[in-house]
């Protein structure tokens, strides 16, 4: 076995790749919340009443989904310095990843809005609803009821994308099954098993958003808020 | 059968069919005679257009055989005796004689009406395109749709777009032409420009085999009528036998129903009558 | 914060190689993975059945696992099994086998829109496989098609950068290395968002412009 897996125990290279795993999904995570949090205002700005504003979220989605990843995260980790702003590595990538995933976030979510039939804030309205309120209990739930599965998909893509913030020296999965073939080779055992453990999250991902789509049901969500 | 054997061109013997674990058809025995129409009715689920689909594969079945012109459609013998799949090739080849006419239209969308009619005879009878152009353009104006040849089925209305399916049909020159329920997609008011033309191949003695909901063209269009119900043939007749003096039960009950709505909406008030 | 404009006369071949490799592997990339998605989808929809579970597994591994792992696993791997391959290579075949897989499904849920109905049509009138696929499926799965085949185009566009991780000398590795050695970040690497943003832009306004001249004549309502 130990000749399959390379010299260094194999028990401790698993538990060191299963610690990287917990650190892609720890950045995940942050980026994944931070990134709607800034997905929200963006959205809004987008189907705003105002040109302006419409004009800056389109701007915003344009530019943070027409740059490749890996450069924005070196923007951030090496331009930033450069101009006073030093963020340790985790907050770089998680920064980095979060600006990204928000354009892609928006987008969804903005989608998710535009299947709202318009009567419904008519008939909000109607009922003496002000806007605040028509977007906390109709808009807001429904949008995000609708966008469900593409906010699934979205978790999916930020944890493949993780893997670049190995190149930013955050210690994740992919940054620590290079180092332990740098060490002991066998690549094609320690890459592969890595990938798997890709594959299996991604996968455990789609379950649980399946999952809970079934269990909250058809206004399960909407009820929860 | 006092007709000689040449004129059936398609028979089915025992057919049976099943999805899966439900059984669609129960063992069907029908024969299709040269130059007669023979329709198809009886209530939804009851099995007219998986039959119909049947007689050219385009579903396959399991059990009993269906045969075009003596020759068994879809299986072969091989050497033991057992059957297996036929080819692609020898069913497309015994399917040329068929045409069919489907109630979704299925034209393709993305050539024109003059294209539409002329792909089988290029693609499939290798017709020069000049010649399956004149072909076509004849059967385009049989059907009444002379001017409308270089249009695309989404600019036509639903009438004319199954008229263009029939002359797709005809233009491949078939021996048989099946229709699978042709209007019942089609509105009301557009119902009958569709009938008037099967009603014109009848009257030329083009071998027709019609699933339909429409008694009244039935009634007067029919040499021979077909009532089926749960995946069989229940009763077979001429249709002034079959609709004055029906035989079973659930034929009784089905032609009930139809005399019912058909008061109710004054469908076929010249039907009615020579039904009555 | 003045951009030093001899910096870049200075590296102006480094950063003409790079673009010129970065197009190259981005065209590259994405012809074998239209290739291969279409190949694949075709298969799955009409060829012989023993061939879904695999096709399936290709699938599911290159949209499931980073890019980068399986850049990684190519280039590292290979040699362990005695193959080894250019970095050129792993990167062209690596984009066009990761791209294959989300053109597989592409194709697959644009093949499976065609209304069975205008198959059956075809069928009905002898048409071989063949001659429905080429005559009744293709044209029409180009209007479906297009608008997710764009967006990938793109994703296969912005994914050229990770080659640079490979050392792959195309734009990203040379913009890197003029940081490295000019400890000028800020302005190089603004620039090269900038030159990618606009790539990406061309490449979708020339999609929608090839989607508006393709649908004016398909109405599926």
């Amino acid at each position: 076995m130990s000749d399959f897996l390379g010299s260094t125990s194999a028990a401790a290279s698993v538990a060191l790749l299963l610690i990287g795993a917990g650190m892609t999904i720890a950045v995940s995570a942050a980026s994944i919340l931070l990134g709607f949090v800034i997905a929200v205002p963006v959205c809004i700005a987008r189907l705003s009443r105002f040109r302006v504003a419409r004009w800056a979220g389109g701007v915003y989605v344009s530019f943070f989904r027409g740059v490749p990843l890996l450069v924005q995260l070196l923007v951030i980790y090496y331009a930033l310095p450069s101009v006073g702003l030093e963020l340790p590595s985790f907050f770089a990538a998680a920064l980095g990843l979060a600006v990204c995933t928000a354009a892609y976030q928006a987008e969804n979510l903005r989608g998710g809005f535009l299947v709202i039939p318009v009567g419904q804030v008519a008939a909000a309205r109607a009922f003496g609803y002000r806007g605040a309120q028509i977007w906390r209990h109709i808009l807001l739930p429904q949008a995000l009821r609708a966008s469900a599965p593409a906010i699934v998909n979205e978790m999916i893509a930020i944890l493949k994308a993780s893997s670049l913030v190995s190149v930013v020296g955050v210690a994740d999965l992919t940054r620590v099954s290079q180092n332990i073939v740098a060490r002991d080779l066998k690549p094609i055992q320690w890459y592969g098993l890595a990938a798997l453990i890709y594959l299996v999250i991604s996968l455990g991902v789609a379950a649980l958003g399946r999952g809970s789509e079934r269990r909250l049901g058809r206004g399960g969500l909407a009820a929860a808020l | 059968m006092e007709q000689a054997n040449a004129d059936i061109l398609i028979t089915a013997r025992a057919l049976t069919k099943s999805y899966g674990a439900t059984d669609v058809l129960h063992g069907v025995d029908l024969d299709v005679r040269r130059s007669e129409v023979l329709c198809i009715i009886g209530p939804s689920g009851s099995g007219k257009s998986t039959l119909l689909r049947c007689l050219n594969f385009l579903e396959t079945y399991q059990g009993g055989e269906v045969r075009i012109g003596g020759a068994l459609l879809g299986y072969r013998l091989d050497s033991a005796g057992n059957r297996r799949p036929d080819s692609a090739a020898n069913i497309a080849r015994l399917r040329s004689g068929i045409a069919m006419v489907f109630q979704q239209f299925n034209l393709w969308p993305h050539m024109s009406v003059l294209q539409n009619v002329m792909q089988p005879l290029v693609l499939v009878q290798r017709k020069p395109p000049g010649e399956a152009e004149a072909i076509a353009t004849s059967a385009l104006a049989k059907v009444g749709l002379g001017g409308k040849l270089s249009s695309y089925p989404a600019q036509l209305s639903g009438g004319q777009q199954q008229r263009v399916g029939i002359a797709r049909a005809l233009a491949t020159d078939p021996a048989v032409i099946l229709f699978d329920e042709p209007t019942s997609s089609l509105d009301p008011e557009l119902v009958g420009e569709v009938l008037t033309v099967i009603r014109q191949l009848a009257a030329e003695g083009m071998t027709m085999v019609v699933v339909t909901h429409e008694m009244g063209f039935a009634a007067q269009v029919a040499d021979r009528v077909a009532f089926m119900d749960h995946g069989r043939i229940v009763e077979e007749g001429p249709p002034a036998v079959l609709f004055r003096d029906p035989h079973s039960d659930r034929l009784r009950q089905f032609l009930q129903t139809w005399n019912e709505r058909s008061r109710l909406f004054r469908d076929e008030p010249a039907a009615l009558g020579a039904l009555s | 914060m003045s951009l030093d404009w001899s910096l870049l006369a200075e590296y102006a071949p480094a950063l003409a190689h790079g673009t010129l490799l970065t197009i190259v592997l981005w065209l590259g990339g994405s012809v074998l993975a239209l290739g291969i998605g279409f190949a694949m989808a075709l298969l799955l929809a009409a060829g012989p059945d023993f061939l879904r579970a695999p096709i399936r597994c290709y699938v599911e591994f290159f949209r499931g696992t980073p890019l980068l792992v399986q850049l990684f696993l190519a280039y590292a791997g290979g040699p362990q099994i005695g193959i080894t391959l250019s970095a050129f290579t792993v990167g062209l075949w690596g984009l066009g086998l990761y791209g294959g897989a989300y053109f597989t499904e592409i194709f697959r849920a644009g093949f499976a829109a065609i209304p069975p109905g205008q198959l059956d049509a075809a069928r009905s009138f002898g048409f071989s496989r063949a001659q429905s696929v080429r005559h009744v499926v293709v044209p029409q799965i180009m209007v479906l098609v297009l608008p997710p085949a764009v967006n990938m185009l793109i994703v296969i566009l912005k994914d050229t950068a990770v080659l640079s991780i490979l050392t792959i000398p195309e734009l990203t590795f040379q913009v890197t290395g003029m940081t490295l050695e000019t400890f000028a970040f800020v302005e190089p690497y603004l620039a090269l968002a900038v030159l990618y943003w606009a790539l990406v832009e061309l490449t979708a306004l020339g999609g929608r412009v090839t989607e508006a001249r393709l649908t004016h004549r398909l109405a599926w309502g």
